[in-house]
């Protein structure tokens, strides 16, 4: 592992497909998705499919179970976060580690843009770089 | 002549091939001993409250905490516990009952003197984010989470990671594809 590893491209990490809500989606049909597919976030977009925000398991844990809130009183948009920082698949793990470190993330939409427009198509978790590293430590065990 | 020499070696610098990586992270540097990089663990007596539980996760903002009994260590309970166990779930008054019994029983645990790596391959293997570190007694004394794992890349990195613009430079390269 080098610093040839943490420049390439976000892609080259074995990255499992995201899930997907739309804005206005009650947040026990989300918690049931995230259950159901074992997910640690979802991506929240709107009616044209562009990212419109992301919840992730530690929302839930403060903006539902923290406040005490029933979750059949709330849709996602109300405990997403909106507009949250997002990379390409193009750009470099490097960034996604800054970017995890510097804003304490552990999931980074990934998205295309279309001028003005963002649509998601992926996401990085921290858990996917640590099975990097955690691969890199296997192939150098079996060499 | 003078000059024509410097030339010529610049030239012949600018033609070398760049050179290899010099900042490598070998599997032995990941064998650093727990210790060096583990935090304080914040536990919470069994018998204490599910919502107690989380209220101390929330304010300590960390997504696991350990559960112990005289100060020996009985289980883990983290934030995949509250998503998959107990939202949406009638599992009733929540400030009632009992964090173990939603607790992961008898975690995987690590030693102060168990090296990053073997801690990495344990997290990749089991789905775990977090590992206890605990004494000889099984008493807790640390925590190593994914994001030590994340910090120690970093930290061994930082001119690579630390002295990135936060994002990437890009509206400049979008306003030239516009044009």
């Amino acid at each position: 592992m080098d610093a040839r590893t943490l420049s390439s491209p976000i892609s080259t990490l074995n990255l499992n497909q995201p899930c997907y809500v739309e804005v206005g989606t009650s947040v026990p049909e989300v918690i049931n998705l995230m259950q159901e597919g074992q997910f640690g976030c979802v991506l929240v977009v709107d009616s044209q499919q562009q990212l419109a925000g992301i919840l992730t398991e530690r929302d839930c844990l403060v903006k539902i179970m923290g406040k005490q809130v029933n979750p059949e009183d709330v849709i996602v948009d109300e405990i997403m976060t909106p507009s949250p920082e997002s990379l390409r698949a193009s750009d470099t793990i490097a960034f996604a580690l800054n970017l995890m470190q510097l804003g304490h993330y552990r999931h980074i939409p990934l998205v295309i843009y279309d001028q003005k427009d963002v649509y998601p198509v992926g996401v990085v978790s921290i858990k996917d770089i640590l099975n990097h590293v955690a691969e890199f430590l296997e192939t150098v065990k079996e060499e | 002549m003078l000059y024509e020499q410097i030339v010529d070696e610049e030239l012949a610098i600018m033609d070398e091939e760049p050179d290899e990586p010099s900042k490598t992270l070998s599997a032995h540097e990941i064998q650093v001993p727990l210790r060096s990089l583990m935090r304080l663990p914040v536990t919470i007596e069994m018998g204490a409250s599910i919502q107690e539980a989380i209220n101390l996760m929330i304010e300590n903002r960390i997504g696991a905490i350990l559960v112990v009994s005289d100060g020996v260590l009985k289980g883990i309970f983290g934030e995949r516990d509250v998503l998959l166990k107990i939202l949406n779930k009638p599992v009733g008054d929540v400030a009632q009952i009992p964090v173990e019994h939603f607790m992961k029983i008898d975690p995987h645990t690590a030693q102060v003197e168990d090296s990053l790596d073997t801690a990495i391959l344990h997290m990749a293997k089991g789905g775990f984010r977090h590992i206890p570190v605990v004494n000889e007694l099984n008493q807790p004394v640390g925590m190593v989470s994914t994001r030590h794992v994340v910090s120690y890349i970093i930290d061994h990195f930082p001119q690579e990671v630390l002295t990135l613009p936060p994002k990437p430079v890009r509206e400049a390269m979008q306003a030239r594809e516009g044009a």
